[in-house]
């Protein structure tokens, strides 16, 4: 493939975007249409490159002032390609699963123009080779969240839960920014490519700890904003309000995982900084654990997979602070293709049962909803840990990675794992087996083929999708050296906690009415959202009124109308003096004027 | 004198303004007058070349009296030429923003046209003197605008805060006039000083005034500018202004007009007066942060959607005295970048809150709400327009954020391991800055826009076609120069380089 044909992945998407907004809004068949031959063409494109290993294509210069350049350059390594794969793969499978889930919506072009701005953002992030460009796909992808989390602008919670994604990542934002400027300011550069030919030349070796700290620590602040990370993990459960298909795509497979991707991406840079590695692995941890408590007590389907998923990040982004980024994106990928087939499923689901998201009130479904019910349980199983699904082969990765090192994170993996196995099996046993609770739950039927087909490629990728060598390739030399494996202690450990959470799950859940844990604190997210409205919220609220305060009455009415009186005082003098009119305003416009000058002449 | 596109920019709208004395229909000539002027900002632009300082240079001597020449003279380089076209383009989409229905439509439009002629004057004028008299014929409209065809009960006392604050505004920076003039001259020796800016730079590059004339006359200038751009703590006319007056004025003014007074400070006072700007970089520092933060929070808490606009306003003027902060020509591009895409965006948002005014009655957040399932048209118009104004990628105003602060980052400072100098503090402040500008946005969308209907009824017939024009003509021009900065960016950047020379890193 001649490498200029990349930029066909970018231009295609935006302009299926442009092209839906501006004029096929009204014509909701063309504008899906377009969009999914969009995303199609761009698999293609990206499975056709990447199998002819077709050249990175010529750089163009974006914005450009004296020896300033920010360019908009492609950085096509093994790791681009196997995210690129990723993302246009799955992204495909979920547009054609939005053919069927969005049928009935009136808002349906406005969807796929989303989606389709969504896809343009992703590869944007996929393939950039600097960091500017990286935030500016970075803050894309946002945008995209925020108006697809918005789609039912209309219902306030949806309204609500688009501007807290936005903000929170905005604050998380603040810090990739300065993170940003402090590589350029310190290192000079931009590129992914000459950044690290400069680090490998010694460039941070005689540099103070703190700098280059702070430096890993910026760049980190991204992903916690993006891959919501503890304490920032508030918004991706409220993000739930957006279309089933958003959460699966943007929530579950691929933009939450873009701030694994970018760690990875600079992993040379953040490996500089011992104190950072630490900081960034038990970030992940401790987010790891916690949300796989709170997924334990949810009883909306959607939000136990979202804090599944905040927790299954965790496990990646502790992966990279473990030193093992090739393991973090092999979970990535794995999760991607599970963890999308899962909210796929649940959308399958949801739709069957018209919109009713409570796993209490459903039941029954293994018989009336075969495929789905089959294919959530390949997904399910993955994501738990089962032996031979992928899930287990990238799990057991991370909790290799944390063996080695001989991280006491090792035992916090542990545990995080045997919850997923617990949720998981909750789930299952309260939504798909017993008999159903509700009359839409006993009616429910099987969705159409247009939905089900792509969860049967999930379900095929989520468990072969540990056997694709996708691993060998992201490790590259390192597995060649490695190629013996390792002891039986992590396996076996990992076997048991599977086995031990899906048993206790099972036999907790089974046949049950309500829930019989009370665990009122973990059903309440740990009040974390109750601690940042006392905190955060209501010092941002105090700040505004008082700044507003001083601005009107110490500014504006002391200040200025002070000052309004004094003058008031003197132009009644003048008044007085001169008689009333423009003679008077020329008369003060000039002795002002003057004496001003003199004051300045006299110094 | 031949047909320059210079010409043909400042003299659509005055010979616009002429025929609407002779009774000929205001909207068309308005119309014509400033679709004229962005030909003549097209052509312009599409013949400029490279390189080479202020094109289309032409003038002739117009006064010499009291040691000091004044020449009339119209050129125009690639820092003016981003300010030009955003005249250009903010004049017509006025125009086509004012409703069918106004009162006394030809005094309206001719108001709108010397605004625009005045603008436009400002930033082509090759001659200090001018450009400030050019200013000045600007202000007298946008008075007249928002006195007559103001809206709400505190009309008059608005437009008399406003007229005093500024006229104070615009005497101050006379005052720096003069004394620049002043100090030129004692530095120098010369006779006659003639206030051709080219003339005046070489002058002063030639002569430095000493460091204490620098000093005052630099400060006489930032707070005379300042004021007029609304530097904190100078800035509280504009809020209440902008609350006040109709949607075209306020396009008009806080979009284009306001520009001014950043034009300036770079274009006469960073050049003339270097180590003056200098002296003051600490201080500005201090203030553009109240612009920022300050101003940033009293925007989250405002309860009017034209309070919050207003305010919002105010506050991104902090992001472009960060980039004459740092007085880099990365920084300085970013200023001309900022300007452009902040004068689109607040215009449309103006423009959308008009018709928000227009077709439900009021502007209090708290009373609105659903505005986006009646009319989808406005609820698309405001969340574009309000993205570009919090700075997303893609258009405009994010490519001149981005260089305001790759810019100010490590401007006059070492970063290389020590203690971070003082412009990289206010750096961190203005990206903090950017969370507070998405709040308030976000918020107000929602408020306005999002979820059920409000307590108001709003009136849901079709939009006209020519506001939507006008709308989407700004986000147009949002999305080419966000899109692809790199044209606009090196004509400032080349434009600055060879204005301020040596004085800029």
């Amino acid at each position: 493939m001649p490498g200029a044909l990349w930029w066909l992945l970018l231009l295609l998407p935006i302009g299926s975007a442009l092209l839906i907004t501006a004029v096929l809004r009204p014509y909701r068949v063309a504008s899906a249409a377009v969009s999914v031959f969009s995303a199609g063409a761009c698999f293609m494109l990206a499975v056709w490159g990447v199998a002819s290993g077709a050249a990175a294509p010529e750089p163009v210069a974006w914005l450009r002032a004296s020896d300033w350049v920010v360019m908009v350059a492609m950085m096509l390594d093994p790791l681009a390609e196997v995210m690129l794969l990723v993302v246009t793969g799955v992204g495909f499978v979920i547009h054609v699963f939005s053919l069927g889930y969005m049928s009935d919506d009136p808002g349906r072009s406005r969807f796929f123009g989303g989606l389709s701005l969504f896809m343009f953002s992703m590869t944007g992030i996929v393939v950039s080779g600097n960091l500017v460009m990286t935030f500016i796909f970075w803050e894309l992808v946002g945008v995209s969240s925020y108006l697809l989390i918005g789609f039912w602008f209309e219902r306030p919670s949806a309204a609500a839960a688009a501007n807290k994604a936005f903000i929170v990542n905005r604050i998380g934002d603040f810090g990739f920014l300065l993170g940003i400027l402090a590589v350029w300011g310190t290192l000079g550069d931009l590129g992914f490519g000459p950044l690290r030919a400069k680090i490998e030349a010694g460039a941070l070796d005689t540099a103070p700890w703190l700098p280059v700290f702070l430096m890993a620590l910026g760049l980190f602040c991204g992903a916690v904003g993006k891959s919501a990370q503890v304490p920032l993990h508030v918004w991706l459960p409220d993000a739930m309000e957006g279309p089933t298909p958003v959460s699966a795509l943007i929530h579950a497979a691929t933009m939450v995982a873009a701030g694994v991707y970018f760690l990875c991406r600079v992993f040379f840079l953040i490996e500089m900084s011992v104190p950072a590695l630490d900081v960034i692995a038990w970030t992940g941890g401790a987010t790891a654990l916690v949300a796989a408590l709170i997924a334990v007590r949810q009883d909306d389907i959607k939000r136990v997979l979202a804090y599944s998923t905040v927790s299954q990040l965790g496990y990646m982004v502790m992966a990279v602070g473990l030193a093992a980024p090739a393991a973090a994106m092999f979970h990535l990928c794995t999760h991607a293709f599970f963890k999308a087939l899962l909210f796929l499923a649940a959308g399958s689901v949801i739709h069957a049962l018209h919109h009713q998201q409570d796993i209490w009130k459903m039941g029954g479904l293994r018989t009336a909803m075969p495929v789905t019910f089959w294919t959530f349980a390949a997904g399910a199983l993955a994501l738990a840990g089962c032996p031979g699904l992928s899930g287990f082969f990238s799990k057991e990765a991370i909790l290799e990675a944390a063996h080695e090192t001989a991280s006491p994170l090792l035992w916090l993996g542990l545990l995080t794992a045997f919850l997923t196995a617990f949720y998981m099996s909750r789930l299952a046993m309260v939504a798909f087996f017993g008999e159903g609770r509700e009359r839409r739950a006993r009616e429910a039927k099987e969705s159409p083929a247009v939905m089900v087909v792509p969860l049967v490629v999930l379900a095929v990728l989520s468990v072969v999708g540990g056997g694709l060598g996708i691993y060998g390739v992201l490790r590259g030399e390192a597995a060649a050296a490695d190629a013996e494996g390792h002891g039986w202690l992590v396996p076996a450990l990992s076997f048991l906690v599977f086995a031990a959470g899906v048993g206790t799950g099972a036999w907790l859940y089974r046949d049950r009415e309500r829930d019989p844990l009370r665990l009122g604190a973990l059903r309440d997210k740990l009040y974390f959202d109750e601690v940042y409205g006392a905190t955060v919220v209501a010092a941002n609220g105090r700040l505004a009124q008082f700044w507003d305060w001083f601005d009107h009455f110490v500014i504006s009415s002391l200040f200025v109308r002070g000052t309004g009186l004094v003058a008031g005082g003197v132009g009644n003098a003048c008044r007085f003096l001169q008689g009333v009119g423009a003679s008077g305003y020329a008369f003060l416009f000039a002795a002002g004027a003057a004496l001003l000058l003199l004051w300045a002449a006299v110094r | 004198m031949s047909v320059s596109p210079l010409l043909v920019i400042i003299g659509a709208p005055l010979l616009g303004v002429l025929a609407l004395l002779f009774r000929v229909p205001g909207r068309l000539v308005a119309l014509g007058s400033t679709g004229l002027m962005c030909v003549g900002a097209l052509w312009a632009a599409a013949c400029m070349p490279a390189a080479g300082g202020m094109q289309y240079r032409q003038g002739f001597d117009w006064l010499e009296a009291g040691g000091i020449r004044v020449t009339m003279g119209l050129g125009v380089d690639g820092f003016s030429l981003p300010f030009v076209i955003l005249t250009c383009v903010v004049a017509l989409a006025a125009v086509l923003a004012t409703p069918r229905n106004m009162p006394r439509a030809a005094e309206f439009y001719a108001c709108l046209l010397l605004i625009a002629a005045g603008a436009a004057g400002s930033f082509l004028a090759t001659d200090l003197v001018f450009l400030y008299i050019f200013h000045e014929l600007a202000l007298v409209p946008t008075f007249l605008g928002i006195g007559i065809w103001g809206d709400g009960p505190r009309r008059v006392f608005v437009t008399f805060q406003t007229v005093v604050y500024l006229m104070a505004g615009s005497m101050v920076l006379l005052a720096g006039i003069l004394g620049l003039l002043w100090a030129l001259r004692a530095a120098s020796g010369v006779a006659v000083v003639s206030t051709d800016l080219v003339a005046l730079r070489d002058l002063a590059a030639a002569h430095a005034p000493g460091m204490a004339a620098q000093r005052w006359v630099f400060g006489f200038l930032l707070i005379g500018f300042g004021t007029l751009v609304g530097l904190f703590p100078f800035h509280t006319w504009a809020p209440r202004a902008y609350a006040v007056a109709p949607a075209p004025i306020a396009m008009l003014h806080a979009g284009v007009l306001k520009k001014f007074g950043i034009y300036g400070l770079i274009r006469v006072g960073l050049a003339v007066l270097p180590s003056g700007a200098d002296a003051w970089r600490e201080w500005l520092l201090v203030l553009l942060l109240g612009n920022i933060l300050v101003i940033g929070w009293a925007a989250v808490q405002q309860k009017q959607l034209n309070d919050m606009l207003g305010y919002s306003s105010v506050m991104h003027m902090g992001y472009l005295f960060l980039g004459v902060a740092a007085g880099t020509n990365l920084g300085l591009t970013g200023v001309a970048l900022l300007s452009v895409g902040h004068g689109l965006s607040i215009a449309g948002l103006f423009a959308v809150s008009g018709m928000v005014l227009e077709r439900s009655g009021t502007l209090a957040m708290g009373q609105l709400g659903g505005i986006a399932s009646r009319l989808p048209t406005l609820g698309f118009a405001f969340s574009v327009l309000g993205l570009a104004s919090i700075g997303l990628p893609g258009l405009a105003n994010f490519a001149g954020e981005i260089s305001i602060l790759f810019g100010s980052w490590g401007a006059h400072g070492d970063l290389s391991w020590g203690p971070m100098p003082a412009l990289s503090w206010g750096v961190v402040a203005a990206a903090f800055g950017l969370i507070l500008s998405a709040v308030y946005m976000l918020r107000a969308t929602k408020a306005v826009f999002f979820g059920p209907g409000g307590s108001v009824e709003v009136e849901a017939g079709p939009i006209p076609m020519a506001w939507r024009a006008s709308v989407f003509i700004l986000i147009g021009c949002l999305l080419v120069v966000g899109m692809a900065p790199a044209g606009l960016s090196m004509a400032a950047s080349s434009g600055l380089a060879e204005w301020l020379g040596g004085v800029a890193r």
